[in-house]
């Protein structure tokens, strides 16, 4: 549980921190690469929970 | 009552002035500079969020130490408790005492220190994460984890005032018919856990009537007092966070008030769970007394 937070949490600032360095247009670019992040992460913790290991 | 609401409001006050007087810079700094307005959001919800959280998570500090606290009173005072009870023999009939209610109110202090608390700090996490990155929401989640504790903690008491209705003490002026448009106010003007709380009073009510014939009706009223003020701070600072949200809401951003708003509503779940280990310590306390004073009645 802790882990799955952090992880969520470290995700979210790091995105935060490169679409702020980034300039305008490319945004559109890089959230996808946030979402897909994010979908990763939280599937893997799903697996994990249940014994299985996404990686 | 006065010097504990003073209290409570000088903690919480001055951060929320910061929150107000920063999101009013926010607002003068954009004008100033159009172009540097991402960079100013993040910083005045940094700002805000480092402000902010503290009162909260002190909240979430106080109620877990006490819910600790009310646990190793409870694990050290069971034994001892059923013993004299089974010990005094026909004494205690009379009070119609379950010492199944014991071990229930056991429960929820630990259900409480290990899942309800824990929750509601990712619930916390979520709304935050949410409200900063619009791009990946985790509303549902935050809303789902709050309504599923508000679930599981008003189950509990329901279970509770069962248990208390079903051993046939004498019902407290609380459920009467005097007091029941109170009820009707408190339910409908305390958003989320109000009608839940009016219910939790009663069935506390109910059970500290059956005990005042023992115990002065003094001695209920400094349990009660004791008991509920954590849960009476927790309840005002949730109703600070949603005033300072509505005082800001005409000039700030939406993230700030929505951010405000969420923590308040968090506070609120708190407060309930509050009320359970309230609960708990309130019939451990009575017992104990009302044991003490039957001991010392026999010599």
């Amino acid at each position: 549980m802790l882990e799955f937070l952090i992880g969520v949490l470290f995700i979210t600032i790091l995105s935060l921190v490169l679409l702020l360095l980034l300039p305008d247009e490319k945004e559109e670019e890089f959230l996808p690469l946030v979402k897909m992040a994010m979908g990763i992460w939280i599937i893997h913790s799903i697996t994990r929970i249940f014994g299985h290991s996404l990686f | 009552m006065m010097p504990m609401l003073e209290s409570v409001i000088g903690t919480v006050l001055s951060s929320f002035i910061i929150v107000i007087v920063s999101t009013f810079m926010a607002l003068v700094l954009d004008f100033l500079f159009p172009s540097f307005s991402r960079w100013t959001r993040t910083f005045l919800f940094f700002i805000v969020l480092t402000v902010v959280l503290y009162p909260a998570y002190e909240h979430l500090q106080m109620i877990r130490s006490i819910t600790q606290t009310v646990a190793t009173m409870f694990i050290s005072i069971y034994p001892l408790l059923t013993a004299s009870i089974l010990a005094s023999g026909g004494s205690f009939s009379m009070l119609n005492f379950q010492p199944a209610m014991l071990l229930f109110a056991n429960g929820a202090v630990i259900l409480s220190d290990k899942i309800l608390i824990p929750l509601l700090s990712a619930a916390m996490l979520f709304d935050i994460i949410s409200r900063f990155h619009p791009a990946i929401p985790f509303t549902k989640m935050a809303d789902l984890l709050r309504g599923s504790l508000i679930g599981l903690v008003s189950a509990l008491v329901a279970a509770y005032s069962i248990f208390i209705t079903a051993g046939g003490t004498i019902s407290w002026a609380l459920t009467g018919v005097t007091s029941e448009p109170i009820k009707k106010l408190i339910s409908q003007n305390i958003p989320l856990v109000g009608s839940f709380m009016t219910d939790s009073l009663g069935a506390i009510g109910r059970y500290s009537s059956g005990a005042s014939v023992f115990i002065g009706a003094w001695l209920i009223v400094t349990i009660w007092s004791v008991a509920l003020l954590p849960t009476l701070k927790t309840l005002l600072t949730g109703f600070l966070y949603r005033w300072t949200a509505a005082l800001i809401e005409p000039f700030a951003d939406e993230d700030i008030t929505g951010i405000l708003d969420d923590i308040g509503k968090t506070l609120f779940v708190l407060c309930a769970v509050s009320f359970l280990v309230a609960f708990a310590f309130i019939y451990t306390a009575l017992f104990t007394v009302i044991l003490v004073k039957l001991i010392t009645a026999v010599k």
